[in-house]
Order: structure tokens, then sequence, then C-alpha cells
């Protein structure tokens, strides 16, 4: 197959790692988002042959409110995603695992402990090697 | 954690990893002129639907286990997708992806034992 080498964006806001990030970002509030719907909803009984699904969360307004965040980083992940390599740009996203438990830190009051931190870190050091593995001309 | 509770984890790492390789895929097209719109289209939509699959299973294993108990084969998913780009996608991988990659996974094993 033939690729044609995707071109230098012609705006600065079209550039493929900056939405690397937003979806990064994204993706975490949602995920937030998502945790405190599933809570919400725990407790509700399934449809039939559903069970094994968390169908019946789609009510909560937390969740519906993570959808839409998930679908807007969905559209940066697009555009990140057509000039980046999938297994550079995919590790990446782990950043996720470091963004929600700083923002459960700061803004939900939860304790992180030593071991937690340490985890924090080896995936920024990772993340870090991906982002750098792409060849640049 | 239930056989069923495994198994479903198992099934949604295989379908990130299908949607995300099926996504790639499709973009990979549109660096190709003219545009097999057709084909684009409907990578996107499978890599849609599977990624659909995938996070109807995340809420249902979310409502049943801590996410502190799912969150170690969380650090499973980067691996086998870079697997998969490697097979199926043929990128090439540095020795900064392995390591990468092999760091991303001990750190998220780390924060779900913590």
């Amino acid at each position: 197959m033939q690729l044609e080498s995707p071109a230098r964006p012609r705006h600065w806001w079209l550039n493929p790692y900056l939405h690397l990030v937003l979806n990064g970002v994204l993706v975490s509030v949602s995920e937030l988002l998502l945790k405190a719907g599933a809570v919400a909803t725990a407790g509700r009984a399934s449809p039939t042959g559903l069970g094994w699904t968390g169908i019946t969360s789609l009510t909560s307004g937390w969740v519906i409110a993570g959808i839409l965040c998930y679908l807007v980083s969905f559209v940066n992940w697009l555009q990140a995603l057509r000039a980046i390599p999938l297994s550079i740009a995919y590790p990446v996203t782990s950043g996720a695992h470091v963004l929600i438990p700083i923002g459960s830190w700061i803004f939900l009051g939860e304790h992180v402990g030593l071991l937690r931190w340490a985890g924090i870190l080896l995936i920024m050091t990772g993340i870090t090697f991906c982002a750098r593995a792409e060849n640049r001309p | 954690m239930t056989t069923l509770g495994f198994a479903l984890v198992v099934a949604s790492q295989i379908f990130v990893v299908g949607g995300q390789v099926l996504l790639k895929r499709g973009l990979n097209l549109t660096h190709v002129h003219p545009i097999a719109t057709r084909a684009v289209v409907s990578q996107l939509a499978g890599g849609v639907a599977l990624l659909t699959l995938w996070f109807l299973i995340w809420m249902g294993l979310l409502r049943k286990f801590d996410l502190s108990l799912l969150y170690p084969f969380e650090g499973l998913s980067p691996v086998l997708l870079v697997l998969a780009a490697r097979v199926i996608l043929q990128e090439t991988l540095t020795w900064k992806v392995w390591m990468g990659v092999g760091f991303i996974a001990a750190g998220t094993v780390l924060v779900g034992l913590s």
C-alpha cells in the first residue's frame, strides 16, 4: 500500500500531538464521571439477559455527561491517529492512568499512597519513551 | 474474581485492541488517493462497533468489581495493542516503544495493587 506522508498540519490546532493530549485529558474526565454514574446506579436491576452489561446506567446524568466527554475525546483521537502510528499513540493514552489518580487526589481528596505514586512515575516514564519513539525526518 | 468476570475482562481487551486496529486501518486509507470512501467508512464503523461493545462490558465490570481490581488488567492492553499494531498493521517498533510499554504496564499494575 502506497502511503502518502501526512503533510505538516496547516494550523497549530490541527497538530496531532495536541489532539493526543486533549484526548487523554477528556478520557480521564469522562472516566471519573462514568465511575460516579456506575456507583449511583449499582443497585439497579438489569433487563433479563443483559445483566453482564451496565446498560441500566445509561439513565444516569453522570453517565450521560461522561459519554458526551468521551464522544468529544473520540474526535480528538481520530485526528491524532490519522498522523501518529497506533503503536505510539495508544500507549501515550495511558496518561489517563496518571491523570485519574492525580485528579482524585486534588478534586476528591482521595489518599494516594507511596506505591501508587511509584506506579504513576513508572507510567510517566513509559509515556516519555513512547512519545519520543517516532522517527522524525 | 469469578470466571465470568475474568472472561469479560479478556473479551473487553480483545474488543479494545480489535476496535483500535480497525480505526487505524480506516484512517491509514485516508492518506491514499483517491480515497476509497466505502472501505474507510466500513472500517471506522467496525472500529466504533467493537469499541461500543467494549464500553458496555466495561460499564458492567465497573458495577461489579472495584476499579483497583480491574486496573492491573488494564496494564495488559498497551502490550496487546502494540503487538497487534506490529503483526496486523506492520508498524515498525523501535526499542523505545517496547521500553515505554514495559514501564506503562508495570506502572499500571503498581497503581492497581496500591
